[in-house]
This record gives structure tokens, C-alpha cells and sequence, in this order.
């Protein structure tokens, strides 16, 4: 059973209990969540690094987030970050977070993301922490496939502007792609051939925009980056024994669900799949 | 048309950029057991030292190098480099076709307007191959490159008499040129030394 946020926790206890023991010798601390932004042990956790850090200056820290949280919780991560990463407190620090379209459709896959809020966040963070890299950890879905390449060039432009050799990854940003295989409704193989090229264009223009140090290119989309998003097309096109009908079916059953209870509108947010969606639908 | 010159030499590795990324990326099909034919359209401009190097294949080293209107040389390294003046030679403002190419298990050779002025029994097989253009190495590698300058009007790859590069030489993404066959045999501009030592 979860603990709610009033309970005693006694997971929590033991944490604290062994964290000032483990920290000494801990080479990678990775806060994921839930939203670690929104749990005030997380903030607890950075003070604590931030006060003893020399007892272990070499740890690589990474937190999750949605970026979503209120501004003051973003501000709060920004002002200990700036202490942590110029005063060389941890060996690097890197930021996770999520999306993997653009706009509404971005906002419809990830119901409560607010896109222009988002990206604000990232360019306080990218230009606040200069020694900071952002990883977005991109899920890709059947409703990815209209914007991703649009996504890739938003990505570039921070890679190409934000660059610098302050940071422990010199890159200001990373575009980490991988596809949902479940649940399997929400799988690029549902969709029409058509639309599977889309994701063929995106790696193509991921590749375009890519970097090599030795070509003397020091920005732009890493090889591991590029295959991610080419297996991803990879994946959409081989020959497997999903059901194609049937998770078509779910999907419809899906989204006339999501709609209904979450007050959203597919058709006007996707009209390149109103045709599938009508066919499939109940 | 690419205005190759001083210290802004290009290249031919799309599989530098992203290896395995493809399945017909031109500088893999470099080697003695493939026919191909690389074809390049060049208005030759000049030299910035006392060789300007047209084109060098790596990690084999084999280059054409200008030196002055009177000479033309290949380098072809066969345990050791070996210079060979040719008999034809290229004047300033002159527009010609270069063709590198090779017969499977046949020969290699290189041609100035269909006249075959470069010929070795073998093309001798490496890792990797790529292709700089404008200049003998990697700038970034090295104290004096020679570069050479030059116009670079088209730029096609054939494997088996068949098309598979033909850069839009005025679409030019993020220092690569666009392959129209769709195949990503593109150009890079490549970097130099320098740029490396100003960012660290």
C-alpha cells in the first residue's frame, strides 16, 4: 500500500537513517519519483549535498522531472543546482525529463503538461545552470509521429545555442528517444504506413542535423541519438505478430474514453487520424 | 556550388556521422571489391601552400595535389607514399570533371575529363574509408594542412553504374550538403585545428 504524503512513512525513516553512511560512497544518486519536485525530502536530500559535499564531491546526481511543478519548486531546484554545479560540489548534474511531440498534441498525450510552461523551465534551467545538461527521455507513441520532427529542430536549436564546454556533457540537451511497446494500443505499429515514413523523415533529419567532433561539428544530434529515433522506425515497420486490428480497436476504445473523461478533444488535436479513429470506434 | 578554400575543406563520411546508420553509404563502396564511380564538376581556383590537395582518401592515403601549372601529382601510399607527376595538368578558372573510380578486382584510377591520368592494379582495402575534399588529412590533426581552393559544382557517387549521391550542392543542413537520392551520401564541412584549441 502507498503511504499518502500525511502518513507516517517508515521507508523514509530508514533512508535518513542510512543516507549520511551511503552518500560517502555513492558514485550516482538518480531521484526519479512520482514527481520528486513535490516531495520535500528531495529538496531535503540536495541541502543535505549541499552542506556535505565534501565528503563525497564526485557524486553524479540526476533528477527526474515533469517541469511542470509551480515556479516557485523549479526556482528552488534552480537556486540549489547554481550551488551544487559552480561551486563543484557534485561531478555533474543532470536533469530528466519527458515530452515527445509539440504543442497541443504534446499536451494531449501528456494530460497536464502545459508546452509553453515546459519549455520555459528548460530555458531557465539551460541558461541559470550553465554547467547543466537536460535529457529529455522521450516515449514514442502512435501520437508522436506528426510532430517529432518538429520536436528534433526545437531540440537542435538549444543544442546549437546552449553549447558549451563548461558542461560535463558539453551538449545542453538530449533527445533520448524510445517507443512504447505497451500498452499496445498506444504503439507506432497501429498506425497506417503513411505515417510510419514520417518517423523514417525525423531520424533522416536528426541525422542531418547531426555532429561529429572530428568533422569539426561540436553541436548537434550524437550517433547514439540518431539510431535511437531510426530504431524506433525500425520497429514500426518490422514484421511481428501484432495484432494491428485489434489494438486499433483498443486504441479507439482508449480514446473515446481519455476524451470523455479528461474533457479533450482528439479529432480537433489529431485530424491526420480521424479517418482511423471513425473506422475503429464503437 | 560549394566554395571550397582556406581552412573550409569538406568531406565524404556519412558513416563518420552516424556508422550503421544506412545500408548504401557511398565511402563504404571505396574498396577493391566494388565498382564505383565518384564524379565530381570542379572550377579550380588555387593553392594555399605548396601543394593544394584536390581530394585525399582515407586512412589510405591517396590524394591528387596540385602544385603549380606545371604539375600534378598523386600520392598513392603502398608502403610508403609514392608521388606520381601525371602527364595532364589543370590551369586556374579551369572547370573540368574528375572521376575516381575502380573495376571490381581490376583496377583503380582516377580520370581528368574522361582521360585516365592515375592508374594502380589495386585499390588495397581499409577500414572506414572517407574522402576529404579541399584538403590532405584532418585540419584538426594537423600544424599545415594544404588546401586547395575550389568550386564544387557537383558531387554524384555510382555503384554499379547506378546513382546513389547526388548532392544539391545549394542545400546545405548544419555544414552538410543534401542528397537528393535520399541515400544521406552527403558532404560535411569539416573543422580545424584552431576551432578545437578556441573551445577547449
Amino acid at each position: 500500500m502507498p503511504y499518502k504524503a500525511s502518513d507516517h512513512n517508515p521507508y523514509l525513516d530508514k533512508f535518513w537513517e542510512y543516507w549520511p553512511e551511503m552518500y560517502k560512497d555513492l558514485h550516482t544518486f538518480r531521484i526519479t519519483g512520482g514527481e520528486p519536485l513535490l516531495a520535500k525530502d528531495t529538496f531535503k536530500v540536495l541541502e543535505y549535498i549541499q552542506e556535505h559535499w565534501e565528503e563525497n564531491p564526485n557524486l553524479s546526481l540526476a533528477i527526474n522531472t515533469n517541469l511542470s511543478v509551480p515556479k516557485k519548486l523549479i526556482d528552488r531546484l534552480i537556486e540549489i543546482a547554481k550551488d551544487l554545479t559552480e561551486n563543484n560540489k557534485v561531478r555533474e548534474l543532470i536533469i530528466f525529463t519527458s515530452v515527445e511531440a509539440i504543442g497541443k498534441q504534446a499536451e494531449y498525450s501528456r494530460y497536464g503538461l502545459d508546452y509553453n510552461y515546459f519549455w520555459e523551465n528548460i530555458e531557465n534551467i539551460l541558461t541559470e545552470l550553465p554547467k547543466v545538461t537536460v535529457n529529455i527521455m522521450a516515449a514514442f507513441n502512435a501520437l508522436s509521429v506528426f510532430t517529432y520532427g518538429e520536436l528534433i529542430e526545437k531540440v537542435f536549436e538549444y543544442k546549437k545555442r546552449l553549447y558549451n564546454y563548461k558542461r560535463y556533457w558539453k551538449e545542453a540537451i538530449q533527445l533520448d528517444t524510445s517507443y512504447i511497446r505497451w500498452p499496445s494500443h498506444l504503439s507506432i505499429k497501429i498506425l497506417p504506413d503513411e505515417y510510419k515514413e514520417l518517423i523514417r523523415k525525423a531520424a533522416e533529419k536528426a541525422l542531418y542535423l547531426g555532429g561529429h567532433s572530428v568533422l569539426g561539428n561540436t553541436y548537434g544530434f550524437t550517433n547514439v541519438e540518431i539510431q535511437k529515433i531510426k530504431r524506433t522506425y525500425d520497429y514500426a515497420i518490422a514484421n511481428s505478430m501484432f495484432d494491428v486490428e485489434k489494438y486499433r480497436k483498443e486504441f479507439a476504445k482508449f480514446i473515446t474514453e481519455y476524451d470523455k473523461r479528461r474533457e479533450v478533444n482528439f479529432v480537433d488535436t489529431f485530424p491526420e487520424l480521424k479517418e482511423l479513429y471513425d473506422t475503429y470506434k464503437e | 556550388m560549394i566554395h571550397i578554400k582556406n581552412r573550409e575543406a569538406w568531406a565524404f563520411w556519412p558513416t563518420g556521422v552516424c556508422p550503421g546508420y544506412g545500408h548504401n553509404f557511398g565511402n563504404q563502396y571505396i574498396n577493391p571489391e566494388y565498382n564505383f564511380d565518384i564524379k565530381m564538376n570542379i572550377t579550380f581556383l588555387g593553392k594555399y601552400n605548396d601543394f593544394g590537395c584536390i581530394f585525399s582518401i582515407m586512412p589510405r592515403y591517396i590524394s591528387l595535389n596540385w602544385h603549380n601549372e606545371n604539375e600534378l601529382y598523386v600520392n598513392f601510399n603502398e608502403g610508403g607514399h609514392q608521388y606520381t607527376k601525371v602527364d595532364t595538368n589543370i590551369k586556374v578558372n579551369e572547370t573540368f570533371e574528375l572521376t575516381i573510380g575502380n573495376k571490381k578486382d581490376t583496377k583503380f584510377y582516377i580520370k581528368i575529363n574522361d582521360k585516365e591520368i592515375f592508374t594502380n592494379p589495386t585499390l588495397g582495402s581499409f577500414e572506414d574509408p572517407h574522402m576529404m575534399l579541399g584538403v590532405d588529412g584532418f585540419p584538426c590533426d594537423m600544424d599545415n594542412p594544404s588546401f586547395a581552393e575550389y568550386k564544387l559544382n557537383s558531387f554524384k557517387i555510382f555503384f554499379n553504374n547506378n546513382l546513389i549521391g547526388d548532392n544539391n550542392l545549394e542545400n546545405i543542413i548544419h555544414y552538410k550538403s543534401f542528397d537528393k537520392t535520399g541515400n544521406l551520401n552527403f558532404l560535411h564541412r569539416i573543422g580545424n585545428k584552431d576551432d578545437y584549441d578556441k573551445n577547449g
